[in-house]
C-alpha cells in the first residue's frame, strides 16, 4: 500500500470529521460556539455508550437487536423504582434488569443455539412486552433530582454527567478491548470462532460475558436517558440498536466480526453527533436532514474502505 | 359562429345550475347528517335497542404507548360496557401489517361495526372494502382510507387547538417579530400538516417570525434538537411543540437552558399537566384533544350507523385550551374518572 493510501487508511475516518466539523464552523457561528460544541458530547452520551456496547458484540460476531428495547424496559423500572421511594436502590435495579436481559441473550445463544439475531430479536419483544405492561402506556414522573444529576444534568468539569459516563465507558471498554485477555479473546472468536474453539478459548463464557456486559450497559443507557429527559416510556430508546450499529459500522467495525477498535467507534458517533447538532442549527429540516446525513456516511465509509484497500481497521 | 357562441353560453349555464343544484342538495345532505360528538349521543330508547341487539363491534387501535390512543380505547371500552355492546380491542403497534391481519380477523368473525385509528390509511383501505362487501359499517378516526366507504372520519380541532394555543402563547410573548421556534413530528399527516399551519397563522397575525422547524420521532432527539435551537437562537423568545413529546423536550431544553422561553404546546398529557400543576412553568397554554369523547362517539357513531341514522363525512371533536388557571378542571374532562397525577 503506498504510503499517502497508507495515511488516509489510519486517519481518513479522522480527517473526515474534521472536514465536516470545519465546514459546519465555517457555516454557523453557532455552531462554533464553545458552549455547542462542547453540548455536543453530552448529546451523543446515550448513543456513545449504545454503539461501545455494540462494538464488543459486532466483534464477537454476534448482533444484539434488543439494545434499545432493554434499555427502555430498565428505563422504566428504575424510573417506577424511582418513583416508589426506592433511592439509590433503583440503580442496581435497573443494572440489574439491563443485565438480567443481556444474560438472556447469552443463554440463548450459548446453551440453546439460536443465533444471536433471532435470540436477541426475542427479548427485544419480552422487553418491550414488560414496559409495556409496566407503564400501561404511560408515562412515568419521578422526583429525582439527585438522580438526575448523577446521571445527566450534573456538571462536572464543564460539563455535563451524561458526557463523563460516555467517557468513563468508552474508556473502560477501550481498555477491556486493547489491553486485556477479555479483549484479545473478543477478536479471535470474532475472526473464527471454530478455531478460537479449538484453541481452547472459553467460548461459551465469553459470549455469555459479552451479551451481559451489553445488557448492563443497557441499564446504565436506560438511566441517562431517563435523567436526561425527566421521564419514562415504554418506548424511549427503541430504535437504538439501528444508530448503534450504524456507528460501530461508520467507525469501520466489520460485521462479521474480529476487525474493529473502540477508538474508530467513537469517531462514528462523533460524526453522527456532530451531524446531527450542525444540521439542526443550520435549521434544514428532517427529511433532508436524513438524506445528507445518509449520503456523508456512505461518502466516508467509502473513502476510508478505498483508503484501506481491503487491509482490516487496525485495533 | 353565433350558434356556437349561444351553445357554449347554454352548456355553461347548464353546469352552473347543476353545480348550484349538486350544492344545495349537498347543504340539505349535509344538514341532515349527525356532524359532531353531541349530535351522536344515543338517547335512552336508543341505548336499550343497541343494548338488546346483543351487538359486538372491534376496536383496532395503531398503538397503546401514548396517553391519547390510551384514553381513547379507555373512553370506548366505558361507553360499549355501558351500552352493553360487546368491544374487541386490538392493538397494531405502529404495524400496518398486523393492523391489515387483526382487521381481517375482525370481519371474518363477522362483528358488527369496526372502529379504528389506522396505522395507515392508505393500505387498509382493501380491508375496508372486504368490510363493506360483508355489511360491517367502518368509523375510522385520522384520515379517509384511499379505498372503501366509512360512515364518518373523525378528527380533533387541529387547526383551531394549535391556533388557540400559539394565540396564546404570542399574547403572552406581547413583542412584535417575537422569534418562534416550531418543534414537530416528521409524520406526513393531514392533522400534523392542520397543527403546523395553526401556528403559522397565529404568529403571523401576531406579526411574529418563525425562526426554526425541527421534528422528530424521539424525546430524546427532540430535547437534543429543542437544546440546539436555543443555543443558536439567542433571542428566541417561544417554542410551540406539535405533539405530547415535543412539549416534553421543549419544556425539558427550556428548564436545562436557564431562559425565559415560554412554551404552547398541542397535546396535554400527564408530564404537561404536572408542569402546569407545579406553578413554576414556562408553559403558556397546551391544547388538549378530548380522546376520551372520541372513544364514546365512535360507539355512539357505530351504534346510530346500525340503527339508521347517516352520519356526516367528518366529525369534528374540539380541543380543550389547558392554562396553569384552569388545568384541574380541564383534566376531569379530559380524562374523566382518572385520578389526576397530583392527586396521587
Amino acid at each position: 500500500m503506498k504510503p499517502a493510501r497508507r495515511q488516509m487508511a489510519d486517519y481518513g475516518l479522522a480527517a473526515a470529521l474534521l472536514v465536516v466539523l470545519a465546514a459546519l464552523m465555517l457555516l454557523s457561528p453557532a455552531f462554533r460556539d464553545p458552549a455547542n460544541l462542547i453540548g455536543i458530547g453530552r448529546q451523543v452520551a446515550i448513543l456513545g455508550i449504545a454503539a461501545a456496547a455494540m462494538t464488543f458484540v459486532i466483534l464477537a460476531g454476534e448482533i444484539d437487536l434488543s439494545v434499545g428495547a432493554v434499555a427502555s424496559a430498565a428505563a422504566v423500572v428504575t424510573a417506577i423504582a424511582l418513583a416508589e421511594g426506592y433511592g439509590i436502590w433503583a440503580l442496581p435495579i435497573g443494572l440489574a434488569v439491563g443485565a438480567g436481559f443481556g444474560l438472556l441473550n447469552g443463554l440463548l445463544v450459548v446453551y440453546v443455539a439460536i443465533p444471536s439475531f433471532i435470540a436477541t430479536l426475542v427479548s427485544f419483544f419480552i422487553a418491550q412486552g414488560v414496559a409495556l405492561t409496566l407503564t400501561g402506556g404511560r408515562t412515568i414522573l419521578f422526583d429525582a433530582e439527585w438522580f438526575r444529576q448523577l446521571f445527566a444534568t450534573g456538571v462536572f468539569a464543564g460539563n455535563r454527567a451524561a458526557f463523563w459516563w460516555l467517557l468513563a465507558v468508552a474508556l473502560l471498554m477501550w481498555w477491556l478491548l486493547a489491553r486485556t485477555r477479555f479483549g484479545a479473546n473478543i477478536y479471535a472468536l470474532g475472526g473464527d470462532a471454530e478455531s478460537a474453539g479449538m484453541l481452547g478459548l472459553p467460548v461459551a463464557r465469553l459470549r455469555l460475558a459479552i451479551f451481559t456486559l451489553t445488557g448492563a450497559l443497557m441499564g446504565l443507557v436506560g438511566m441517562i436517558l431517563i435523567a436526561r429527559i425527566g421521564n419514562a416510556r415504554a418506548d424511549g430508546a427503541i430504535g437504538l440498536e439501528f444508530d448503534a450499529i450504524a456507528a460501530a459500522v461508520i467507525g469501520g467495525t466489520r460485521l462479521g466480526g474480529g476487525a474493529g477498535s473502540m477508538p474508530r467507534t467513537m469517531l462514528g458517533v462523533a460524526l453522527i453527533g456532530i451531524l446531527n447538532n450542525g444540521l439542526a442549527i443550520l435549521n434544514i429540516d428532517f427529511n433532508t436532514q436524513q438524506v445528507i446525513k445518509g449520503v456523508l456516511v456512505i461518502a466516508v465509509v467509502l473513502i476510508d474502505r478505498w483508503a484501506r484497500g481491503g487491509r482490516e481497521v487496525p485495533e | 359562429m353565433t350558434v356556437s357562441i349561444r351553445f357554449a353560453w347554454r352548456l355553461v349555464a347548464a353546469f352552473a345550475a347543476a353545480t348550484s343544484l349538486m350544492t344545495a342538495t349537498s347543504a340539505i345532505a349535509q344538514e341532515s347528517c349527525l356532524g359532531t360528538a353531541e349530535a351522536l349521543n344515543l338517547t335512552d330508547a336508543q341505548a336499550a335497542e343497541i343494548a338488546a341487539r346483543d351487538l359486538t363491534f372491534g376496536f383496532l387501535t395503531n398503538n397503546i404507548s401514548d396517553d391519547f390512543s390510551r384514553t381513547l380505547v379507555a373512553g370506548a371500552e366505558t361507553y360499549a360496557a355501558e351500552i352493553g355492546v360487546e368491544l374487541i380491542v386490538n392493538n397494531a403497534d405502529f404495524d400496518a401489517n398486523t393492523q391489515l391481519s387483526q382487521f381481517d380477523a375482525l370481519v371474518q368473525r363477522g362483528v358488527d361495526g369496526i372502529f379504528l385509528t389506522a396505522v395507515d390509511a392508505g393500505s387498509i383501505g382493501q380491508a375496508v372494502r372486504r368490510a363493506n362487501q360483508a355489511g360491517i359499517a367502518v368509523f375510522i378516526v385520522g384520515g379517509a382510507p384511499a379505498r372503501g366507504d366509512v360512515i364518518s372520519v373523525m378528527n380533533a380541532a387541529s387547526y383551531q387547538g394549535s391556533y388557540d394555543a400559539t394565540a396564546a402563547l404570542m399574547a403572552e410573548i406581547g413583542v412584535p417579530n417575537a422569534q418562534i421556534a416550531i418543534l414537530g413530528i416528521p409524520f406526513a399527516l393531514q392533522t400534523i400538516r392542520d397543527r403546523e399551519k395553526g401556528v403559522l397563522d397565529a404568529v403571523g397575525a401576531s406579526g411574529g417570525q418563525i425562526i426554526s422547524l425541527q421534528s422528530d420521532f424521539s424525546q430524546d432527539r427532540l430535547l437534543e434538537l429543542a437544546a440546539n435551537v436555543i443555543q443558536a437562537n439567542p433571542d428566541l423568545a417561544g417554542i410551540v411543540a406539535t405533539w405530547s413529546l415535543a412539549v416534553n423536550a421543549a419544556t425539558e431544553a427550556v428548564e436545562q437552558s436557564g431562559r425565559d422561553i415560554l412554551i404552547a404546546g398541542y397535546d396535554s398529557e400527564v408530564p404537561g399537566y404536572m408542569e402546569l400543576h407545579s406553578g413554576d412553568t414556562n408553559i403558556v397554554a397546551l391544547s388538549g384533544q378530548q380522546a376520551a369523547l372520541q372513544g364514546r362517539a365512535a360507539i355512539e357513531g357505530l351504534a346510530q350507523s346500525i340503527l339508521g341514522a347517516e352520519l356526516c363525512e367528518e366529525i369534528i371533536t374540539p380541543n380543550l385550551l389547558v392554562t396553569a388557571e384552569n388545568y384541574a378542571e380541564m383534566w376531569a374532562i379530559q380524562y374523566p374518572g382518572v385520578t389526576p397525577p397530583w392527586a396521587e
